[in-house]
């Protein structure tokens, strides 16, 4: 064994009780390091499995706005912009179809609505629900994510609502009337051109596979339906080409103006007539193209869901399919399964954030305290260094003896501290961690979490142990290393 | 040619705002083979003079020469080479390292420098050593589990295993009895005559000071007198 390393074990075992202030120090913190990595890998897994096989698919497509927009909707500051229709739905869902990496496409529509009774469509109890307006029949293959308590799927071209078992709960509560499959509800949804009411027949009450009491708030409509709800008309997705002389009104604000100075009422002498439907019919013009504004826009989606063959491609297939959107001029984007989850998806990585600002603080305090220690043994071996510079040991001799002292420790209590982590982890892994709320299970990715440690979290944890190491012996060998061979004399 | 020449070497160590002048311009020669004793009471600069000749302080003013290599001006990576190569050290306290056993302690300078040794060799020289200082059932020992004077044997040993021209002894028998001191001389002499390796000691025992065959004897940091006598001879190793 080289003698530094004997020395560095030797001097551990000399010095009992440093090494173990130390030591327990390091094992302690390597602990916390594994045991918090482990719960937050397997609750970031499990938030990603929740995510990616039962709601987003690996590449989300949606249309462009300023505000960040997830398969909820539109996260924009008063809550009220709505999510935009995605253009050329055709020719992307065209374009995706070709791409070998794909292996699956669906579409959804994402909207919110109150529900009611029709015998209480007044009523201030109606219970808001979120709403996926999708097509069952490449939906349900790609998210098979339901277990119906009664009736079932949706049927393709069908109209319908799927409510989750919850949902039915806070309804029959708050509208104190029984639900089951088969009755119609009442659901009001606020689109861009107004409020629109839709009748609608229940057709199953599901609960997720993947249980996720925070996810219940979700329920399932056939699109036709939901595109009503939200006003999504083929007039509402064209823009108005008006003419200059048409717009000239806009710009003015005086009343006077806007509707003249005359008098507001005049009497036509021709209302006394009688007039034909033909004359009426001449008066008005076509009305045609208003009856096509109404008309519900059966191509009108807000999002893509993309399954991939091989997960690992996301990154490049969504860089990849925004260089097409942007070659092809669509105010449309790719974004990943976080992204499509929006908030919900990030909750791990700001778990992560907060629980790395603790360990840099625990770390930091770590650092001092061995520092002083190291020290402490600097002082005491003064006459040590001093003998061994005399001897002929160069500056860069005793800088290793340190550095091996510390890398000793360090991988000794480091190990230890990995080892219990571990057992820590074994332990919560076949007990189970109950998620006892909704912030637990959508943390968690489920109602259980049993967290498992991984290689990584592993070899990161002695990372951070031996950089703490490293750092805190910086200052103690500096002090080392400026003890003059003299003192070999001087002390004793 | 002198194997150590000190040329008006003076050192000044301050003291709060004072100063204590310990060497005052002190010149003299030392030849390869000597068996030096640097003698004179506490206070009088022996300590100084020992560690401005081991290059492990440096002179205020003056001249240190070692094997006609001046040593001022040295960078510390050199001087610690010097140090290694050309001079071996014997401690007052013993200075031994406290969690190697005494065949590691004796061993540890050779880890230190360039040159490595085959290592049948290294170990027979070792093992000649331990032999030589009478510690060959105690090799596997630490120092805390050895007499005062064994642990200067140790001492002797390891200043010895690199082969150097000059050893360096502050105060070898300070420490111990005065027959273990004078068994301690009496090594050193023995190592001396059969290496010919230059010891330099300083000691405040006269009795120790008349076995050596060069005596400089100093008073307030400059040389009051300086003796040679006629050297014994040896075979050596």
């Amino acid at each position: 064994m080289p003698v530094l390393i004997r020395i560095a074990f030797r001097n551990l075992l000399e010095h009992k009780s440093k090494s173990l202030i130390i030591g327990v120090i390091i094992a302690l913190g390597v602990t916390i390091l594994v045991v918090g990595n482990a719960f937050i890998d397997t609750a970031a897994l499990g938030i990603k499995r929740t995510f990616l096989d039962n709601f987003t698919g690996n590449v989300i497509i949606n249309g462009k706005t300023d505000a960040p927009v997830s398969l909820f909707g539109v996260s924009s500051p008063g809550g009220m912009e709505q999510t935009p229709t995605l253009p050329s739905y055709d020719k992307i869902a065209a374009w995706l179809k070709g791409q070998p990496e794909v292996k699956s496409v669906t579409s959804q529509i994402t909207g919110m609505a109150t529900v009611s009774t029709p015998s209480d469509e007044n009523s201030d109890d109606a219970v808001p629900t979120m709403l996926f307006g999708i097509d069952p029949a490449t939906y349900r293959p790609m998210f098979d994510n339901l277990n119906f308590v009664s009736g079932g799927y949706l049927a393709p071209g069908a109209e319908g609502i799927l409510l989750s078992q919850q949902r039915v709960k806070e309804i029959e509560k708050d509208l104190k009337t029984k639900v089951a499959v088969g009755d119609t509800l009442l659901l009001n949804g606020f689109g861009g051109s107004g409020l629109h009411i839709r009748r609608v027949t229940v057709r199953g009450i599901f609960t997720f596979k993947q249980k996720n009491d925070a996810l219940e708030f979700i329920s399932y409509a056939d699109v036709q339906t939901l595109r009503g709800l939200l006003g999504m008309t083929l007039g509402s997705t064209k823009i108005a080409d008006l003419a200059k002389s048409d717009t000239s009104l806009l710009g003015e604000d005086s009343a006077d103006s806007l509707f003249g100075g005359g008098d507001m009422v005049s009497v036509d002498s021709s209302a006394a007539k009688p007039v034909s439907s033909r004359e009426l019919t001449s008066i008005l013009g076509d009305t045609g193209g208003n009856r096509k504004a109404e008309q519900l826009d059966t191509g009108a989606w807000h999002f893509i869901l993309v399954d991939l063959t091989n997960a690992n491609d996301a990154p490049r297939f969504i860089a990849k399919t925004n260089a097409w959107l942007a070659e092809q001029h669509l105010n449309a984007e790719a974004g990943d399964w976080k992204k499509a989850a929006g908030g919900l998806g990030s909750i791990s990585d700001i778990v992560r954030i907060i629980f790395i600002a603790a360990i840099l603080i625990v770390a930091i305090v770590a650092v001092i305290i061995i520092m002083n220690t190291l020290i402490v043994s600097v002082i005491e071996r003064t006459s040590e260094i001093g003998t061994m510079r005399a001897l002929g040991a160069q500056k860069s001799f005793i800088w290793r003896m340190f550095i091996s002292e510390t890398l000793v420790i360090s991988i000794v209590f480091g190990l230890a501290g990995m080892i219990l982590g571990s057992a820590v982890i074994a332990v919560l892994n076949v007990m189970g961690i109950q998620a006892t709320n909704s912030f637990l299970q959508i943390l968690f990715g489920g109602a259980v979490l049993r967290p498992t440690v991984s290689a990584g979290s592993l070899a990161t944890a002695l990372g951070v142990v031996i950089l703490i190491g490293v750092l805190a012996h910086l200052y103690p060998v500096a002090v080392a290393l400026k003890v003059e061979p003299v003192r070999a004399i001087q002390t004793e | 040619m002198a194997i150590v020449r000190l040329t008006d070497v003076r050192k000044v160590y301050p003291l709060g705002k004072t100063e204590v002048h310990a060497v005052k311009g002190v010149t003299f020669g030392i030849e390869k083979g000597d068996f030096i004793s640097i003698a004179g009471p506490s206070g009088s600069g022996k300590t100084t003079i020992l560690n401005l000749i081991g290059c492990i302080d440096t002179p205020t003013a003056g001249a240190v020469e070692i094997d006609g290599q001046a040593t001022s001006g040295l960078s510390d990576r050199d001087i610690t080479s010097l140090r290694h190569k050309m001079l071996g050290f014997i401690f007052q306290s013993f200075n031994l390292v406290p969690v190697l056993n005494v065949f590691e302690n004796i061993e540890f300078p050779l880890l230190l420098g360039k040159d490595r040794a085959p290592r049948k060799e290294k170990l027979e020289w070792i093992g000649y050593l331990i032999e030589e200082v009478g510690l060959t059932n105690w090799t596997k020992h630490r120092p805390n589990e050895l007499s005062g004077g064994q642990r200067q044997r140790v001492a002797i040993a390891r200043a010895l295993v690199t082969k150097p021209q000059i050893v360096l002894a502050d105060e070898p028998t300070a420490n111990l009895d005065s027959a273990t001191g004078a068994a301690i001389i009496e090594l050193m002499k023995k190592i001396n005559r059969e290496m010919e390796t230059t010891f330099i000691f300083s000691t405040h025992d006269d009795k120790i000071v008349q076995i050596a065959d060069h005596i400089i004897r100093l008073h307030d940091g400059m040389v009051s007198s300086e003796e040679r006598r006629e050297r014994e001879h040896a075979s050596s190793h």
